[in-house]
C-alpha cells in the first residue's frame, strides 16, 4: 500500500493509463479499511486500555516494556524510570494535548527516534504503545494502516526497521498523512541513505537511530511545516519564482555552459525562497518533486550556508536511496539570496566546482543576471498573480499544477486567508478534496465541497490539475468558467511560471 | 591548485578542523574567518570550506580551512575531508568529558590514516568555565599529559571572546610554516615529478 503511495505522486504526471492504476490501489486500500472496521474498533479499545494502564499505573508499564525491549537499553530505562515524572507531565500537558498534529518515528523494536512536540525522551510510554500495536496486528500477518476515532485519524507507516506514526484531530485526510510520512521517511533517508539505515538495524535490531539523527530534527521539523503550508509539496510538483523565459534561460545557459565540462555533474539547481530559479541536469537523470523538495527545506533549515561555501553530502531519495550525491552549496553573492547546488557523485571535485561557482557568478554579473534575479526576488508574491487583472476576482485563490512540466503555481494568500488560520483550514479542504479525488473510482472530473465561507473545487483535467477556492454563493457552472478561464491565462503565460524546459548539463 | 605554479613564494596548507558534535568547531572558525560570533548554531552538514591567508613577513601561508560535521553519521565519510590535510584541530568542550572521550577517538583515526597530518589539540568555550557557568569536564593536567603523548600542541580557547583564536591559528602556521622549509628540496622534489593536480588528490 505505501508504495503505490509513494509512486503515487510522481506517476500523476503520466497522462495515460496510470491515474486508473492508482485509483485501483486506493480502492483496494479502501476496501480493506472497510475489511478492517471491526478490527480497528477493537484495536481502538485495545489502545485506549493501554493508555489507561499506563496513565494508572506507571510502574506495571514499564516493566511491561522493558521485558519488550533489548538489554542494553536496561541502563535507559533506570534513567526513564526516574524521569517518569516528567514524563507524565508531557503527556499530561495541557499544550502538549491540544497539538493539532504529532508525528513520531520510532524503530520497529520501539525505541523512539523523533517526536514533533515534546521530547521522544519523555514519551517512552507512548512510544512503547505504538509499537505494541503495530507489532500486534503483525502478528496476525496484516498491516496496521490507520485509526479513525471521531475527527481524529492516527496513519501509520511501516518502512523496513521504521515505524512512522501521524496523529491529527483535524480530520486530515489518510492519503495527505501518509505522504507526509513518505515525506518524514525521505528525510530520514536523505541524510542516512537508505543503505545505511537498512544495514545498522540487521546488525542490531535495537540501534538506538537517534545517534545519527542528532542534529537532523530541524530538518524534519522543518520539512513538517513546509508540508502543512506549501501545497506544492503535497500535490507533488515544483514550484518555481515567476520570470520572463529568455532571462531564466540566460541564467541556465550560463550555469550550463560553465559546467559542461564538469563530468559526473548530474544537477545544478538555483534556488531561492523555497522555489526553483533555474535547473540543469545530466541527460537520463530528472529531477523529482519530492527530491527537490528536500533540497528546498535543506538549504531553508541551514543558516550556515550563507556563511562559506559547503561540501554537503545529499542522499535524494527518488534519484538514488541508497547512496550520497555530493554537493557544492553556495549562494550567488552574499547580497544575493539565491543558492546554488551543484550536485555530483564524485566526491574529488569539490575545488573544481568551487571554481566553476565562481565562474558563474562572475558571467551572471557581468551579464546583469544577479540583479534580474535580486528583482525579482524582491517583488511581493502578491505581485506575481493578479486574480483581478486576469478577471476572475471571483476567484479566491487558486492552486495550479501542470501535469507535463509537474510545475505548480499558487496565487498569493490574500484576505480572508492571509492569516495562518485561515490558510491552513483552506489547505486542509484542498487536501481532503484532492484525497477524495484520488480515492474515488472510476476517478472524477470534478468535485465540489461547499460550505458558509467559501465554494472549493477540485478540478483534473488532461493536461493539469486545478484546486481553487471561490465566492460562496457563486453555482456551479459559472464557478467552472471561471477556473477554465484562469487555466487559460496561465496557459498562455505558461513560460514565466513554469520551467518547462531543462537544459542537459 | 593552480595558484602553487603561479605564486613559489605562497604555501598551501589544507587545515581541518574536527571533533565531536556541539564542541564549537565551526564558531572557532567563524571567529578566525570572519571575527564573529553566534551564540546559537545549527549543525554543520558535510563540512564547509573557507580559506583565510596568514602573513609571515612578506610571505603568506593560504590557509585552507575545513570545517566538517561532528555527528557520528557523517563518521565514515570524514576521510574525504582530512586526506591530505597538513594539520588537524580537534576540538573538545572542555566542559564536556564525552567530547573530550570522543577527542582521543579522533586523534587515533587521524594518526592512523594521515600519519603525516599534524595535530593541535583545541579546549573550547573557555569563557564558560572563566565565568564560572559551568565547571571544567576535564582536568587540564589529563589534557597535557595526553597531548605530551601525542606530541600535539594544546591550548584552550573561548570563540565567544576570541581569547586564543588567533594564537591557535598562528601556532598552526608557524609549524606547518616550519614544516614547509625546513624540507624545501624535498618539497621541490614532489612538485617536480608529479602533476600539479596531485597536490589536492592523489586519488584522482
Amino acid at each position: 500500500m505505501c508504495d503505490a503511495n509513494s509512486v503515487l505522486p510522481d506517476s500523476k504526471s503520466d497522462q495515460g493509463t496510470e491515474p486508473s492504476g492508482e485509483s485501483k490501489n486506493q480502492d483496494v486500500s479502501k476496501e480493506d479499511d472497510e475489511e478492517d472496521a471491526v478490527q480497528h474498533k477493537s484495536l481502538h479499545s485495545s489502545c485506549s486500555t493501554i493508555v489507561d494502564e499506563a496513565e494508572q499505573n506507571d510502574v506495571v508499564n514499564v516493566d511491561m516494556m522493558t521485558s519488550d525491549l533489548p538489554r542494553d537499553l536496561e541502563n535507559d530505562f533506570v534513567a526513564a524510570t526516574t524521569e517518569l515524572e516528567n514524563e507524565d507531565s508531557v503527556l499530561d500537558s495541557e499544550e502538549w494535548k491540544a497539538k493539532e498534529k504529532h508525528i513520531f518515528i520510532l524503530s520497529s523494536s520501539g525505541k523512539p527516534v523523533y517526536s514533533r512536540h515534546g521530547s521522544e525522551d519523555k514519551l517512552v510510554t507512548l512510544f512503547g504503545v505504538m509499537q505494541a500495536l503495530v507489532s500486534f496486528v503483525q502478528d496476525s500477518d496484516d498491516t496496521l494502516e490507520s485509526i479513525h476515532f471521531g475527527n481524529n485519524v492516527i496513519v501509520f507507516q511501516i518502512r523496513g526497521p521504521i515505524v512512522l506514526v501521524a496523529v491529527s484531530k483535524k480530520n486530515d485526510s489518510v492519503l495527505f498523512l501518509r505522504n507526509m510520512l513518505e515525506y518524514v521517511y525521505n528525510q530520514v533517508v536523505s541524510v542516512l541513505t537508505l543503505r545505511q539505515v537498512t544495514t545498522i538495524f540487521e546488525r542490531r535490531r535495537n540501534y538506538d537511530l537517534r545517534r545519527l539523527l542528532t542534529g537532523s530534527e530541524r530538518l524534519i521539523d522543518h520539512l513538517l511545516t513546509f508540508y502543512e503550508t506549501e501545497p506544492s509539496l503535497f500535490m507533488n510538483g515544483l514550484a518555481c519564482i515567476p520570470m520572463p523565459s529568455p532571462q531564466r534561460e540566460a541564467i541556465s545557459s550560463v550555469i550550463v555552459s560553465t559546467c559542461s565540462k564538469i563530468k559526473n555533474l548530474v544537477f545544478a539547481v538555483l534556488v531561492a525562497n523555497n522555489r526553483l530559479i533555474a535547473l540543469a541536469r545530466k541527460r537520463k537523470y530528472s529531477m523529482c518533486p519530492s527530491d527537490l523538495h528536500l533540497i528546498l527545506n535543506m538549504v531553508a533549515a541551514s543558516e550556515s550556508f550563507k556563511t562559506a561555501e559547503s561540501w554537503t553530502p545529499i542522499c535524494l531519495p527518488q534519484f538514488n536511496a541508497n547512496g550520497f550525491l555530493h554537493g557544492h552549496v553556495s549562494y550567488l553573492t552574499e547580497d544575493c539570496d539565491a543558492c546554488l547546488l551543484l550536485l555530483t557523485v564524485d566526491q574529488d571535485i569539490f575545488f573544481q566546482l568551487s571554481e566553476a561557482k565562481k565562474k558563474i557568478t562572475e558571467k551572471l554579473t557581468k551579464n546583469n543576471l544577479v540583479s534580474v534575479i535580486n528583482d525579482v526576488l524582491k517583488k511581493p508574491p502578491s505581485s506575481w498573480v493578479s486574480l483581478h487583472y486576469i478577471g476572475v476576482s471571483k476567484i479566491r485563490h487558486f492552486i495550479y499544477k501542470c501535469k507535463k512540466s509537474q510545475n505548480i503555481l499558487s496565487s498569493p494568500l490574500t484576505p480572508p486567508y492571509d492569516t495562518t488560520d485561515e490558510s491552513r483550514k483552506l489547505f486542509t479542504k484542498y487536501q481532503n478534496l484532492y484525497s477524495k479525488m484520488f480515492e474515488s473510482n472510476p476517478q472524477l472530473q470534478v468535485l465540489f465541497q461547499e460550505s458558509d465561507e467559501e465554494r472549493v473545487v477540485c478540478l483534473i483535467g488532461e493536461k493539469f490539475e486545478v484546486l481553487a477556492a471561490l465566492e460562496p454563493v457563486i453555482k456551479k457552472q459559472s464557478a467552472l468558467d471561471l477556473i477554465n478561464k484562469l487555466c487559460q491565462w496561465i496557459q498562455k503565460e505558461e513560460d514565466r511560471f513554469f520551467i518547462t524546459n531543462v537544459p542537459y548539463l | 591548485m593552480a595558484r602553487d605554479s603561479s605564486s613559489k613564494k605562497r604555501v598551501d596548507a589544507k587545515i581541518v578542523i574536527v571533533g565531536s558534535s556541539g564542541a564549537g568547531k565551526t564558531a572557532l572558525m567563524e571567529r578566525f574567518v570572519y571575527s564573529k560570533f553566534t551564540q546559537v548554531r545549527v549543525q554543520t552538514i558535510g563540512a564547509t570550506y573557507v580559506s583565510k591567508e596568514v602573513f609571515r613577513g612578506k610571505e603568506s601561508i593560504h590557509l585552507s580551512i575545513w570545517d566538517t560535521a561532528g555527528t557520528e553519521r557523517y563518521r565514515s565519510m570524514m576521510k574525504q575531508y582530512y586526506r591530505n590535510a597538513k594539520g588537524a584541530i580537534i576540538c573538545y568542550d572542555i566542559t564536556d568529558k564525552h567530547s573530550w572521550d570522543a577527542l582521543r577517538s579522533w586523534a587515533t583515526e587521524i594518526r592512523g590514516n594521515e600519519p603525516d597530518c599534524r595535530l593541535f589539540i583545541c579546549g573550547t568555550k573557555k569563557d564558560i568555565v572563566d565565568e564560572g557557568y559551568a565547571p571544567p569536564g576535564v582536568h587540564s593536567d589529563c589534557v597535557k599529559f595526553y597531548a605530551e603523548g601525542l606530541q600535539a600542541p594544546s591550548i584552550v580557547s573561548s570563540s565567544k571572546t576570541g581569547e586564543n583564536v588567533d594564537a591557535l591559528f598562528s601556532m598552526v602556521a608557524d609549524e606547518l610554516w616550519e614544516e614547509v622549509h625546513q624540507k624545501p628540496l624535498k618539497k621541490d622534489v614532489v612538485s617536480l615529478d608529479k602533476p600539479v593536480r596531485r597536490n589536492c588528490c592523489y586519488s584522482a
